[in-house]
């Protein structure tokens, strides 16, 4: 197919590259963007621009930031003796979400994957090691729950062998509202043994 | 159209989409198989944890042969072998084996001798109360032998001595060991010289049927022997094992 217009051929284009948009979405996208107001399509192209030239990482934490330290970390109503730790950043926001979290988070920026080369060295390992001095009393790992997951955490209270912070897993198991009859066996494996005491 | 139901073993998984998961699988009648999980990264989704890294699962799909994806419609586990999620040498060890097998197998081949391979080391490596790593050698050996770069480590290539008590060179080029009576050039051929203990492991690992495999002892120096003599001899005769990126995961690297 040819289009009449280059630039709104490149706009296709780019569009189609992002994650789960085909040619289809991304054509309905572009002319929907050319029958829009110039100034919401700038106020658009500004926020694109934005995230490459203001976003940068905390340098304690690694979450996405536009300050260093981020406000996570400076904010002085949050706990210190405890860290988060979580594979990404959108993780961060799923856990400020729920709005039950007061302590301070650490962003791995990946998983162990020995299958894609994806080592210790690839991720924020040393640095969360690095952040366990005096004031840390619990370590949180908030890592998904798969082979990957299971490697990273594991790798994780392997070196924290001997330091003395608590360490800890969120539970994995029957997610809420499903039935248990339903459920495989690894799920209901670890359901069994994340079971907490009444 | 047809459906399909295989038992497999899954080598990979990517995640597609917002939720989905692609699973590289080795299947026990088609080779490999690419097929997509729509939905399986749901917190909800049905497939819970069946469809993780090393499985062993029943699964019926929707064949389109003249398609590269097809699609899961139901899944059980046959095993989670869940101590080998648990433990992360056993992790390294599997990580190791399934890599290698996602590189030797195509898609509609008839592998069963591989797969059957496959399974009995997975359940060996999840089940063994000392020395997982035993699995890991057994498998390099065995998966050798299977393809046809049999290792002979009873009598030497040239005179067909016993040789009990040497040090010994392996040509890994012929796949078998060499005497030091033979002449050199016999040796010297892509070989590696191998200590009296290792000789001893090469013979148990690949007489052992299972039973007994993990209860065979060996120094440290030993372990690292057979298994870097294993690697040499699977990378010079399979080109596909090159450049493996879980190797450097093990204890043994
Ligand atoms: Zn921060
Ligand atoms: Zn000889």
């Amino acid at each position: 197919m040819q289009y009449t217009s280059e630039s709104l051929e490149r706009l296709i284009n780019e569009f189609s590259k992002l994650p789960s948009i085909g040619r289809k979405t991304a054509q309905r996208l572009a002319f929907h963007l050319l029958k829009q107001p110039k100034e919401d399509v700038l106020v658009l192209s500004k926020a694109l621009a934005d995230i490459k030239e203001k976003i940068g990482r905390c340098s304690v934490c690694f979450n996405v930031t536009e300050q260093d330290p981020c406000v996570l970390c400076t904010n002085p109503k949050r706990d210190r003796n405890t860290i988060c730790v979580v594979e990404e950043a959108n993780d961060v926001l799923a856990i400020e979400r729920i709005d039950q979290y007061r302590g301070q988070y650490h962003v791995l920026g990946g998983l162990l994957n020995p299958l894609d080369g994806i080592g210790p060295d690839d991720l924020k390992i040393k640095e969360l090691l690095l952040r366990l001095n005096g004031n840390v009393k619990e370590v949180i790992l908030a890592i998904n729950p798969n082979v990957s997951g299971d490697a990273t955490v594991m790798y994780i209270a392997e070196k924290m062998n001997g330091i003395p912070v608590k360490i800890s897993r969120i539970a994995r198991g029957i997610p809420i509202g499903s039935d248990l009859e339903f459920a495989d066996m690894t799920t209901l494996t670890r359901a069994m043994e994340g079971r907490v005491v009444l | 159209m047809s459906i399909q139901r295989t038992e497999a073993i899954i080598l990979k998984t990517i995640p597609y989409g917002e939720t989905s998961k692609i699973l590289t699988t080795f299947t026990k009648n088609m080779g490999k198989v690419n097929l997509l999980a729509k939905g399986a990264r749901d917190v909800k989704s049905k497939y819970g944890g069946s469809l993780e890294l090393f499985n062993y699962i029943s699964v019926i799909y929707y064949d389109r042969t003249e398609r590269d994806l097809q699609y899961v419609s139901d899944v059980s586990v046959i095993d989670p072998f869940l101590q080998i999620h648990n433990d992360l040498d056993r992790t390294y060890e599997a990580l190791a084996i399934i890599e290698m097998c996602n590189r030797l197998i195509h898609g509609n081949e008839d592998n069963l001798h591989i797969f059957d391979l496959l399974v009995q080391t997975l359940q060996g490596i999840d089940r063994a109360e000392k020395r997982p790593v035993n699995g890991l050698l057994y498998f390099m050996l065995h998966v050798a032998t299977r393809l046809g770069f049999t290792m002979d480590f009873d009598s030497c290539k040239n005179c067909r001595d016993v040789m009990d008590h040497k040090e010994l060179n392996f040509s890994v080029e012929h796949g078998r060991v060499v005497c030091e009576s033979c002449p050199s050039h016999l040796r010297n051929v892509s070989g590696a010289l191998l200590s009296k203990e290792s000789l001893g492991i090469m013979r148990q690992i690949a007489r052992s049927h299972g039973n007994g495999l993990y209860n065979i002892a060996m120094s440290e120096k030993a372990c690292h022997e057979v298994y870097h003599l294993l690697l040499r001899h699977l990378q010079f005769h399979m080109e596909e094992l090159q450049n493996l990126n879980s190797l450097s995961f093990l204890k043994l690297a």
